[in-house]
């Protein structure tokens, strides 16, 4: 009894010790700055040469972040309204090109290989801060493109053209991590479903329905996620200016930035919420069908 | 002995090979292939614009990199971009293989750590049992939502604690806790059945070996993730520079190209250009990394098919 319960605890401390290092880390640099930075909100934050003056607050800073800044509540729901138009399009364009990319057609390898290329270069913060020196912001950048491809077409058409590749660019510049999750997890069902499902008489159409996709459920889960993360930390996002601003800004100092945090980071973690219900359901079938395969 | 071995083709006629194999299967491909492969070709010549955009800025003399609206394609090339890049990477005050040698030693360190710590994080949370696990991990999910710049300064007070300013550790430290490559990792690793584990266990492989060879390779792709996702958190990063170092030779490369253009003098106007090849320049790693990993990530999403 008393050797198994040993074991028992042996185990549980191999466990922990696999995530120590991890999680002093996280613990030190980002658990400690989050809570830290609530404690702030609640102050108000002077820098005094060598320390900081705190003086109690309570929730003004909210309070004068909800109801009296206009721009914030504004900025929070523009950016609200810009994620829940981007992300579902984000996942369905990074899991039709996974799809395609998936499919047998010859110079697959080489499609892949290009696909990428553009993971590697352009996703992530590298492209933006080179954009932000030389060429103003990332969206001029790609209006810039978009702009010099169609000058020469002009009028109406050209003016359209413009607008669609615009939006075009973005979701192809945040979607690659997504299309390399989707095609790895798209590798991870097994092949002899589908000869089954084939042998069945099932079509291209409903094999992608009842096999592909109910397979791919926590990859799409996962893409979501992270696509929710991508958009709404973008260094470039009209809320973060505003706190970056803030922060600097000695009149309303750091407590209040921190407060606009603190709401921008419970705005983001209801969407979050939102994703976690929509798939609770879809995430808890395809668990269920998996045991009652095993 | 020698035909034991496979003799190897050349690449040349490899590549004829491969091309002759692609025209074959072209005639003999279906329509819905054919819609496929145009539709591909147009996207990927989208989605490579940008690259192709970057690569003409670094060749365009300076009155083409002011003309508005910005051109796309460079008209008259020239190397002087590079020259001028030399030129200001000469008179530096530290030298440029200084700020060189910073960027490359943080950002080798910084992403082997990361996908270790999350590898070893993310085993743990997805095939052993220890207490607070659920927790713990929920505690990540929403730590995903949380971005850097919003705690830059409760940051700056910590490392300023640590007594770590302006050494390679301020560098380094800030970047290792990856929320994302924890979740990534941790979501791969769940669709790997247990029992393979159990088996292993049972032949009495440890918990690292196990990790080591045999979850891991299941797990390529994610960790190939991960690693593009740190090494692009770091190589970009600037933060770090400016705030947690004092001295100039502890800066990394981002800093140097962007204090080339700083401030609206002469010179930093004629920089534009210097700034330019130097955004080609730092785009070199990603090739590198591209050029290593695109063999075996493609290879491996290809061989883990076949189960």
């Amino acid at each position: 009894m008393l050797k198994n319960w040993n074991y028992e605890r042996k185990q549980k401390m191999v466990g922990f010790s696999f995530i120590v290092p991890w999680l002093i880390g996280f613990g030190v640099f980002t658990a400690f700055p989050l809570l830290y930075c609530l404690y702030m909100a609640l102050n108000k934050v002077n820098f005094v040469t060598d320390h900081l003056e705190m003086t109690w607050l309570g929730l003004d800073n909210f309070n004068k972040a909800l109801y009296e800044d206009a721009e914030i509540p504004n900025k929070l729901l523009q950016t609200f309204q810009q994620s829940l138009l981007i992300v579902p399009l984000i996942v369905v364009f990074a899991l039709i090109m996974a799809l395609m990319l998936n499919s047998k057609f010859p110079g697959r390898a080489f499609y892949r290989a290009v696909f990428f290329l553009p993971v590697m270069l352009t996703c992530g913060n590298l492209i933006s801060t080179l954009t932000s020196q030389g060429q103003g912001s990332i969206s001029v950048l790609q209006s810039g493109t978009a702009a010099a491809l169609v000058a020469g077409i002009g009028g109406s058409l050209g003016e359209t053209l413009k607008v669609v590749l615009d939006n075009f660019l973005v979701i192809l510049w945040y979607s690659g991590v997504q299309m390399l999750l989707l095609i790895a997890g798209m590798q991870s069902i097994n092949p002899s479903t589908y000869e089954a499902a084939r042998i069945d008489g099932a079509g291209q159409w409903e094999i992608l329905w009842t096999i592909t996709l109910p397979g791919l459920m926590p990859f799409i889960f996962i893409c979501v996620i992270y696509t929710i993360v991508d958009q709404f930390t973008a260094s470039f996002n009209p809320i973060l200016e505003v706190i970056t601003h803030h922060s600097i800004n000695i009149s309303t100092g750091y407590g209040y930035a921190s407060a606009i945090a603190w709401l921008y980071f419970l705005v983001i973690l209801l969407v979050l919420l939102v994703v976690i219900l929509i798939f609770r359901k879809s995430l808890g079938l395809t668990v269920q069908r998996k045991e009652k395969r095993a | 002995m020698q035909t034991m071995q496979t003799r190897k083709i050349p690449f040349r006629r490899k590549l004829r090979l491969g091309l002759n194999h692609f025209v074959y299967s072209l005639r003999h491909a279906r329509l819905s292939t054919v819609i496929i492969l145009i539709f591909l070709t147009v996207i990927a010549l989208i989605s490579l614009l940008p690259i192709v955009y970057v690569i003409c800025n670094a060749f365009k003399p300076l009155e083409e990199l002011f003309v508005y609206p910005p051109q796309f394609f460079v008209r008259n090339p020239t190397m002087q971009n590079f020259t001028d890049f030399m030129y200001a990477a000469d008179v530096s005050t530290v030298p440029f293989s200084r700020y060189l040698f910073n960027s490359v030693t943080v950002t080798l360190v910084t992403t082997a750590l990361a996908i270790v710590f999350s590898l070893c994080c993310a085993y743990a949370f997805s095939k052993l049992k220890f207490p607070g696990q659920k927790g713990l991990f929920q505690m990540i999910t929403v730590a995903l939502m949380f971005s850097p710049e919003a705690v830059v300064i409760t940051r700056y007070l910590i490392v300023n604690s640590l007594n770590i300013i302006d050494t390679f550790w301020a560098h380094i430290l800030p970047h290792l806790a990856l929320p994302m490559g924890v979740f990534l990792i941790k979501q791969f690793m769940d669709q790997v059945p247990g029992s393979l584990c159990e088996a292993a266990k049972i032949d009495g492989a440890n918990e690292i070996r196990i990790l080591w060879s045999i979850i891991t390779p299941a797990v390529l792709p994610a960790v190939g993730a991960v690693l593009i996702i740190a090494f692009q958190n770091v190589w970009g990063d600037m933060t770090t520079s400016t705030l947690y170092t004092v001295s100039e030779s502890m800066k990394t490369l981002p800093y140097f190209v962007s204090s080339l253009t700083s401030g609206l003098t002469a010179s930093s106007v004629a920089r534009k250009g210097a700034t330019a090849a130097a955004g080609l320049l730092m785009l070199l790693p990603n090739f590198i990394i591209f050029a290593v990993l695109q063999k075996s990530m493609i290879e491996t999403m290809v061989t883990s098919g076949i189960k």
